[in-house]
């Protein structure tokens, strides 16, 4: 489905970490020394940033928040609402964004809710907040953009130990009649959602101790119900067909040549994937800012922390011809076209393993 | 692309000196035949072939003689 939105403005973006660095190097003690180069050959992915235990994403969308906020000189009573996008959320429930709201001192009267998409969750919170402002039902909407992957993935399996990274961000979205029109071009294939799930926790399959029981798989790795299973082959086989006609659709509609484009932001997933997508799209990966080095796939979190790890200065500077693509699990993919900046970019924000609100127990003991 | 180059696109992809894979090597016993390498492989037929691999295709390939005959009709 392709849409246009104008008379929206993106003001600003931050990007927050734990301060936790792995280097997938490290791996080599599990998996072999050689195996653990060749992933990080392949992958791109040298280092990421792992949250604490018990850190949660909003830990580290809140500071992401706080620091965006300040550096923009917004008065919190002028954020209309509070937009959450996460797949692992503080609780069940209630919505994150509920607990977001208080944590933030945003305004009573702020709406605030949650959205659950992973890889393609940035461009769809960006086409519901710049929507609702473009409707008129919202002036500034804080959009909220953070995963902690790392808790749902097995560090026994190979398949997915070195590639996932924990990251928060913030961006503001506020109405501005002069702004330049963004065009979305998004869709969705549930046919593959098996292809990348976490098959215990939800109302399908409830926890217990049979779900959190270590299984082998058929490439050695261990996992259980409630890890992160990814089919990384078919995962591929989707983002590299799907993805380059999403792209040269969304480029068409905001009139944008491969040549006019300043870059192109994907999704970081992992650095063959964007090569071969690049490729097919005769685009250059000088135009193709990476992250994925420093910070691995940080879910929804990858395209706002590209902003701020590689393309600050350009976009604090003057405007930039950008696409914006994310895809991956649900399947779902989304993309976003058009000219942004100037805009407030804040330096990144990192975030100490003490940093964490605690758990709330209804009353019982933990 | 020749079978011959073929092959050697498959060593590259494997992580092999140029001339290692065989046609009829059972890919079990092929050290580095692995997803990753799969990754490779659709790479490479989608672009130098024009053939889109499919997932259930490639674990269902027992040796390198099913790989090539994946891609047969685009070799020379």
């Amino acid at each position: 489905m392709t849409t246009s939105v104008r008379g929206v403005r993106i003001a600003g973006v931050a990007a927050a970490v734990p301060e936790q660095i792995v280097a997938n190097e490290q791996a080599g003690e599990r998996f072999g020394a050689a195996e653990a180069a060749k992933i990080i050959k392949s992958t791109g992915i040298v280092r990421r940033r792992v949250a604490a235990d018990g850190q949660c994403a909003s830990d580290l969308c809140i500071p992401a928040g706080e620091r965006l906020l300040a550096d923009l000189g917004w008065d919190k009573a002028s954020v209309d609402a509070l937009i959450f996008v996460s797949q692992t959320g503080d609780y069940l429930l209630p919505a994150t964004a509920c607990l977001v709201q208080h944590r933030l001192g945003l305004r009573k009267s702020c709406a605030a809710f949650d959205l659950t998409l992973g890889c393609s969750g940035y461009v769809y919170g960006l086409w519901v907040a710049s929507g609702l402002v473009a409707a008129g039902l919202a002036k500034r909407v804080l959009l909220l953009v953070g995963e902690i992957s790392t808790r749902r993935v097995n560090a026994a399996d190979r398949a997915a130990a070195l590639l996932f990274g924990d990251a928060g961000t913030a961006t503001a979205i506020e109405a501005d009649p002069d702004a330049p029109a963004l065009h979305f071009e998004l869709g969705t294939d549930g046919a593959g959602g098996e292809h990348l799930v976490v098959p215990a926790g939800g109302c399908r399959l409830l926890p217990s101790t049979r779900t959190a029981e270590l299984q082998s798989t058929e490439d050695g790795s261990q996992r259980s119900l409630g890890d992160v299973a990814m089919n990384g082959v078919e995962v591929f086989i989707f983002s590299t067909r799907e993805v380059p006609a999403m792209i040269r659709t969304v480029m068409t509609a905001a009139e944008l040549g491969t040549d006019t484009v300043d870059a192109l932001v994907l999704h970081q997933a992992n650095e063959f994937m964007l090569k071969h997508i690049a490729k097919s799209l005769k685009i250059p990966m000088t135009k193709v800012p990476l992250s994925l080095h420093e910070f691995g796939n940080t879910s929804s979190a990858t395209l706002p922390i590209t902003l701020v790890h590689a393309l600050a200065e350009p976009l604090r500077t003057g405007p930039q011809r950008l696409v914006l693509a994310g895809f991956g699990v649900g399947l779902s993919w989304g993309a976003v076209a058009g000219t942004f900046g100037p805009m407030v970019i804040s330096p990144l924000v990192e975030v100490p393993a003490t940093a964490m609100y605690p758990v709330l127990t209804g009353g019982l003991a933990l | 692309m020749t079978t011959d180059q073929f092959l050697i696109h498959l060593d590259e992809i494997l992580n092999r000196a140029e001339g290692t894979t065989k046609r009829g090597e059972a890919l079990a016993d092929t050290e580095g035949w692995d997803s990753l390498a799969m990754l490779g492989l659709i790479a490479l037929a989608d672009s130098d072939l024009d053939t889109r691999l499919t997932g259930k295709q490639l674990t269902a390939a027992k040796t390198t003689d099913d790989l090539i005959a994946m891609v047969a009709e685009k070799l020379s």
